[in-house]
């Protein structure tokens, strides 16, 4: 289980995150949501022990994140950050997934046997083994994206990360991509943090919501009662609409 | 082909150079007499031409990783292993030894070593201690400040040069240009033991140069201490080129030229490409140096000239003839 408490973050006098606290539940499928700018992205940099907040902490199953090494902590919560660039170098699939396995490297970081199996068991999870020895630069976005996510699935921890992975991709990749997420959810037990945009496949995927709106936690709902409770519309400071056909819900703008 | 075979190839070169480099010179050595203690070839060969030949060795070596590990973690292709102002400390260093102390003649050539040693370690600590005030450490502050004080020094140089005599002002060019010639036997035993430790300690970061090379955000992911692996790092590549410029000066175009051969045509992961960029480094600066030696004999040319003038258009024709880059 996750545990913000009190978590404040600051640069310099502008409050970036104001005393937000809340709890994820193994094996929820959660979506953050919110307005840009809303500080959802450095929530997610906070969650993955990446910056430190100024005030309050962050436990998982009851650890410190901050307290305990990063590698320690890269095996409890694994991390896809925003890619806006494909500058990942010359490396192929498979050795970036590889880079997965980073925090149960010996000193002298020789992959076995194992890993490398266990590189090629979470590639065929996520459909990309025939890319194996694609150069990452030759990749499309929708792939790149599953390779990120193999990489993320061989650090093999239970909870993990991702800020708005699917923002860039068009509707068959973010198709791919967001059924993925929910087979490793509801098949493998992950538990999964979005950062997204994505409120209708957010809302569809039954996620749990927690809305951030100018640095503090605006609501934390289930998706029945985003919907119920017109939550959207107070978020965003806008109306929406919603519309129901073969139980599929989409939100869009008055 | 086989990156296996292109590995081998590529040591097959580098060791028939480094057994050839010392035989030749303005002096032809007689292989037969090299055991002869009594013999000029034998005093010639392991008094001067070996020790030669190791020093440019080690100095290429770790010129070449040095500036694998800078590019590594700054994620900049076009940058040195003297990017962050240490080559501009030793130069400083050693200006102000010429400057003020030059009359000392006997103790001339060890001084000026020892001032351009301070001069770089006092550098290195400055640029730490400037990029670490914003209390996080990254790539940037460190890249920044390295490169801020490199200027500050180059000024702090060019003020010095203005006002010192002609004898003076050459002997600072000539210490900049950088030149194996002026390198001495008890300068190898002090760059031996630290090049072969820098080299161990870069080669057991080369899980952590991979992830590093793909964004700092994806390394945070994986759980590699940023902070930790950078300052090792730093510390590790700016000591050993104190150590080998404090005595070779700044020998130029090596630690940039190097890195991206090897990795267009070997590899691109740090496990190969750091042991081989050491080794063909340093058989790169043995051949240049023998170049250097022989070209106009019985006078030298300092070694930084024929590194550039045989590196750049090479350097030039390869990145025309591939599409890599």
């Amino acid at each position: 289980m996750i545990k913000a408490n009190n978590i404040t973050y600051k640069i310099k006098n502008n409050l970036i995150l104001n005393n937000i606290s809340f709890e994820i539940n193994k094996g929820d499928f959660t979506a953050i949501i919110g307005p840009n700018g809303a500080g959802k992205s450095t929530l997610a940099n906070i969650l993955a022990g990446i910056i430190k907040p100024n005030e309050g902490e962050i436990t998982i199953n009851n650890k410190n994140i901050y307290k305990i090494s990063k590698k320690q902590k890269a095996k409890i919560i694994s991390y896809v950050p925003q890619s806006y660039n494909y500058n990942v170098s010359d490396f192929t699939a498979e050795e970036f997934v590889a880079t997965g396995i980073y925090p149960y490297l010996d000193y002298f970081g020789t992959l076995t046997k194992e890993h490398i199996e266990k590189v090629h068991y979470y590639m065929n999870l996520t459909n990309i083994y025939h890319l194996k020895d694609r150069h990452i630069s030759t990749l499309s976005g929708g792939q790149y994206q599953k390779v990120n996510i193999a990489a993320a699935l061989a650090q093999e921890a239970e909870f993990i990360l991702l800020d708005e992975i699917t923002s860039f991709l068009d509707q068959k990749a973010k198709y791919e991509i967001n059924n993925l997420l929910l087979q490793l959810n509801q098949e493998n037990n992950y538990s999964i943090i979005q950062i997204s945009h994505d409120l209708n496949y957010a809302l569809n995927a039954n996620s749990l919501f927690l809305c951030i709106k100018n640095g503090k936690l605006f609501a934390k709902a289930s998706a029945l009662e985003m919907v119920n409770n017109n939550i959207f519309t107070s978020l965003f400071d806008m109306e929406f609409l919603y519309m129901k056909q073969n139980n599929k819900i989409a939100v869009v703008p008055k | 082909m086989n990156k296996n075979i292109k590995i081998i190839i590529t040591y097959l070169i580098c060791l028939i150079v480094l057994f050839t480099a010392p035989f030749i010179g303005s002096y032809s050595i007689n292989i037969s007499s090299i055991f002869n203690v009594n013999t000029t070839d034998n005093y010639i060969f392991f008094h001067t031409r070996l020790p030669r030949v190791t020093a440019g060795f080690i100095t290429g070596g770790i010129l070449a990783v040095s500036g694998l590990v800078f590019q590594s973690i700054f994620k900049n292709p076009i940058a040195t292993p003297f990017t962050l102002g240490v080559a501009g400390g030793a130069s400083l260093g050693a200006a102000l030894y010429i400057f003020f102390a030059q009359s000392v003649t006997i103790m001339a050539l060890l001084g000026q070593t020892v001032a351009a040693m301070a001069g770089a370690l006092i550098t290195i600590f400055i640029v730490f201690f400037l990029s670490a005030v914003k209390r996080k450490l990254n790539n940037t502050t460190l890249l920044l400040s390295g490169v801020a004080v490199n200027f500050f020094t180059s000024a702090l140089i060019m003020f010095m040069q203005y006002f010192a005599d002609i004898n003076q002002s050459y002997n600072i060019t000539r210490y900049m240009i950088g030149n194996l010639a002026v390198v001495t036997n008890d300068n190898i035993l002090l760059m031996l033991p630290v090049s072969f430790a820098a080299f161990f300690i870069i080669y057991l970061f080369h899980k952590e140069l991979d992830i590093l090379s793909m964004g700092e955000n994806i390394a945070a992911g994986r759980g590699v201490n940023i902070t930790y692996s950078v300052t090792i790092l730093y510390f590790t590549v700016s000591l050993a080129i104190a150590a080998i410029t404090a005595s070779a000066g700044p020998i130029g175009f090596i630690g940039m030229i190097i890195p991206h051969i090897i990795r267009l045509f070997i590899s691109y992961k740090n496990k190969i490409l750091i042991p081989v960029s050491f080794i063909f480094g340093g058989a790169f600066l043995v051949m240049c140096d023998t170049i250097s030696r022989t070209i106009i004999a019985p006078a030298e040319l300092p070694v930084s000239i024929i590194t550039s003038i045989i590196g750049a258009p090479f350097f030039i024709f390869l990145i025309l003839k591939t599409n890599k880059l």
